[in-house]
């Protein structure tokens, strides 16, 4: 039976420590912040920062790095690249995931809180085990698959076959979309979610694969595929602006098309 | 039938079923708002021409077996364990085909 309900050394404290502003602070915002250690041995915690915006850049991921090079160096978190194009700081900021990165603090009011990526494992604090999302990842090949001989020079492709990848080969692999969607909650194990069934459909439209049928065939399954019910979550939290649900109703209704 | 092949049929199934739904809930709705329904005799007029017994029982049948794909998919989705997931099946299974019969039942119990 699904799980409705947090195991019951995974519920939130919800006072963990308090970190207050220095008192010249000016502008102060706080932002709590979920905590675990998966070594003490206790449930997870929200600590609280108070975080002098006029001394911090005006990004989610300014504010995480600022807290834990002047404020808590114990806090874990991704990043890499700030500017939304390597997807590792991707957690759930005030309940929508996103990219830390390209997240600004001025959209929001009252206290913000961050989260790691919803019903993942959690490694610690705000880094989650993505191991299972990378396996389904791999498992739709997402390479080009051409049996004609090796061309001398790159495969040629008209303008519009070039096009029909846009929206689709934008994907950083955040795994926001994935992890937002429910039917990716109840079946992480047996349906693909839609970061990899958005890279199938990538490679299902891509001119130069020859691998159709096999690629169908491996997705026409009742999880892999079918577990998609619209509910468009997938969509409406992607920090690219990509629309993962469309890619999924694509490969639908081809594997129809086919078969009809 | 193979999984894959399930699947897709599945896909289709409850295609159909709306699809057909639209037109048939249009009527439905429309029939039942008329005026001249408001009264029991002329409701059971309406209920016991031929022409409303079969509007009525195709709704029955798109409508109970569209439920049946959806609860389908919602026993598929939380109930993980095969066990609970096989008995979960047949039983919303075997409400909808009460619920069928009863319906067939009830309509044909007008038309005589």
């Amino acid at each position: 039976m699904a799980q409705f309900t947090l195991p019951a050394n995974a519920v939130v404290r919800k006072q963990g420590n308090q970190y207050a502003a220095p008192p010249d602070a000016g502008d102060v915002q706080t932002f709590q912040v979920y905590r675990y250690e998966p070594d003490e041995g206790e449930n997870p915690r929200l600590d609280s920062y108070e975080v002098d915006l006029e001394q911090c850049g005006p990004m989610i991921l300014d504010v995480l790095i600022k807290i834990k090079n002047e404020i808590d160096p114990t806090l874990s978190f991704r990043r890499s690249c700030r500017e939304g194009i390597c997807g590792s700081c991707s957690m759930n900021i005030n309940g929508r995931n996103t990219l830390a990165c390209t997240c600004g603090v001025g959209q929001f009011k009252g206290d913000i809180r961050i989260y790691p990526l919803p019903h993942m494992p959690v490694v610690r604090d705000l880094v989650t085990d993505l191991s299972g999302f990378y396996r389904q990842y791999a498992a739709v090949e997402p390479w080009l698959k051409n049996g004609a001989d090796e061309p001398e020079r790159e495969r040629l492709q008209q303008k519009e076959e070039r096009a029909r990848l846009d929206g689709l080969e934008e994907c950083i692999l955040c795994a926001c979309c994935s992890t937002s969607c429910p039917s990716y909650w109840w079946n992480p194990d047996k349906y693909l979610g839609p970061a990899a069934l958005l890279q199938a459909w990538r490679w299902l439209a891509d001119s130069r694969d020859q691998a159709t049928d096999e690629r169908l065939e491996y997705l026409e399954d009742s999880f892999k595929l079918y577990r998609c019910h619209t509910i468009m979550n997938c969509t409406q939290t992607c920090p690219k602006g990509l629309n993962p649900a469309r890619a999924i109703a694509e490969i639908k209704k081809m594997v129809a098309l086919r078969s009809s | 039938m193979s999984g894959s092949d399930k699947a897709r049929r599945h896909w289709w199934l409850e295609r159909i079923t709306s699809a057909a739904l639209i037109p048939l809930s249009v009527w439905l709705i429309h029939a039942l708002g008329s005026q001249s329904l408001s009264e029991r005799v002329h409701f059971e007029q309406w209920v016991g021409q031929t022409d409303t017994v079969i509007w009525l029982s195709l709704f029955f049948l798109a409508s109970l077996y569209h439920a049946k794909l959806g609860l389908g998919v919602i026993v598929d989705d939380y109930v993980g364990d095969p066990a609970w997931n096989r008995a979960a099946h047949r039983i919303a299974q075997l409400v909808l085909l009460l619920s069928l019969v009863a319906a067939l039942a009830g309509l044909s119990h007008f038309l005589t």
